[in-house]
């Protein structure tokens, strides 16, 4: 009888233990402090923007007979012969997406020759050239040319046919 | 006709001849100032019988004591004397002329408003100056009789134009000019035309079915069928898979 009660005891004690282990387990897992978590990585910074291009700005402008490839007056000359074609090559700096640029020739005290315009695009230093002709050559006399940037007159040149 | 007296003659002809010389060249002498040559013949003209008016304000020493009553008797003396001109704006003169003979000499000549009075202050000064060569004053009865030559014509460079013209010389032709330009910067880009919408038909489509669909209303069918006429036969006949063009 004596050892019925033990046997029942030990049973009673595994199915305890068998009951409490799991739990302590469980208890054990729940207060274990949640693992660290990795360090943050420093969001790499943004990339610079890049500089605003400069504002578009003419330069300067020179007169003279002939232009090089890069459009640029060869000799600029304050003196021309009448049976020259007259360049006007205008430097520029700056970008803008769009600049109307117009060459405005008179001769005298005013009296209109021409007037020519072209629209540039620029991203950076360029040259602009325009040119005038006059098959039955040109009138000795004091010329002007004057450049006008989207309307504004930002640069002029006088010279003498002779 | 009474003939002009040879004084007189004499004296409109350096006059003339003065401002013929003076005007060469200048906005006003080229016509540039959009006044023809008869208008500033007409005004000279008209400016020299006010001058010979009778009356305080009347010949040159009245239209001076204006100018010293209005604060500008230097201006005048600058072109009574010898030295350079001094100029005077259009409102001062006006101001100093105000109920002046003068002050209708541009209207009469056909040049009113703020146009006349400023061709009238760019040629008082040298008529003036033209008038009183070494600071002498013609008479009254003188200026009349300018006035009433250059009005005839008769007198030695009387007409207007040869006033006015900036002498014998033509102007230049440039109609014939050649130009051109070029730069080492690119042409600005063109904004892209916008790529037209098109709708594949699908089984169970229409025009007022699709119409409803872009538009929101079926009435609008009509533009669909307008657009796609080259395709479209029968607006009651359209092929599933066919690619229609939606106008906007």
């Amino acid at each position: 009888m004596r050892e019925i009660s033990m046997k029942r005891t030990r049973l009673l004690v595994l199915g305890v233990a068998c009951v409490a282990v799991p739990i302590a387990l469980s208890a054990c897992k729940r207060a274990e402090t949640p693992p660290s978590p990795p360090p943050a990585i420093a969001p790499a910074p943004a990339p610079a923007p890049p500089p605003a291009p400069a504002p578009f700005r003419v330069s300067s402008v020179d007169v003279g007979n002939a232009i090089g490839a890069d459009k640029r007056v060869t000799v600029p000359s304050a003196t021309l012969a009448p049976g020259d074609t007259i360049y006007a090559s205008v430097a520029s700096t700056g970008a803008a997406p769009s600049v109307t640029l117009v060459a405005r020739w008179t001769y005298g005290d005013g009296q209109l020759v021409n007037e020519q315009s072209q629209q540039i695009a620029p991203t950076g230093p360029s040259s602009s050239e325009f040119h005038i002709s006059k098959p039955d050559g040109w009138p000795a006399g004091t010329y002007k040319v004057e450049i006008l940037a989207d309307g504004t007159s930002v640069a002029s040149k006088n010279f003498e046919v002779k | 006709m009474r003939p002009p007296s040879p004084r007189c003659r004499s004296a409109l002809a350096t006059l003339l001849d003065g401002l013929l010389k003076e005007f060469a060249g200048s906005a006003l002498g080229s016509g540039q100032a959009g006044v023809s040559n008869d208008q500033v013949g007409a005004l000279i003209k008209s400016v020299l019988e006010s001058l010979g008016s009778e009356g305080n304000d009347g010949g040159v020493d009245g239209l001076n004591r204006r100018f010293q009553q209005g604060g500008a008797g230097d201006i005048f003396s600058s072109w009574v004397g010898t030295g350079t001109n001094q100029t005077i704006g259009p409102d001062i003169l006006s101001q100093i002329l105000k109920g002046h003979p003068i002050e209708q000499a541009p209207q009469r000549a056909g040049l009113g408003g703020a146009a006349g009075a400023a061709i009238l202050a760019q040629l008082l000064p040298v008529l003036i100056d033209k008038l009183t060569p070494n600071g002498q004053v013609p008479e009254r009865s003188q200026l009349r009789e300018m006035g009433n030559q250059l009005a005839r014509g008769d007198a030695p460079f009387a007409r207007p134009e040869m006033i006015m013209s900036s002498g014998d010389k033509p102007k230049p032709d440039f109609s014939n000019v050649k130009s051109g330009a070029s730069s080492t910067a690119p042409p600005p880009v063109a904004p892209k035309a916008a790529e037209p919408r098109t709708y594949t038909v699908i089984a169970g489509d229409n025009l007022s079915k699709i119409a409803k669909k872009f538009y929101g209303d079926a009435n609008k069918w009509k533009k669909i069928f307008e657009a796609n006429k080259d395709t479209i036969k029968n607006p009651d006949l359209i092929k599933v898979g066919q690619v229609l063009r939606i106008p906007e």
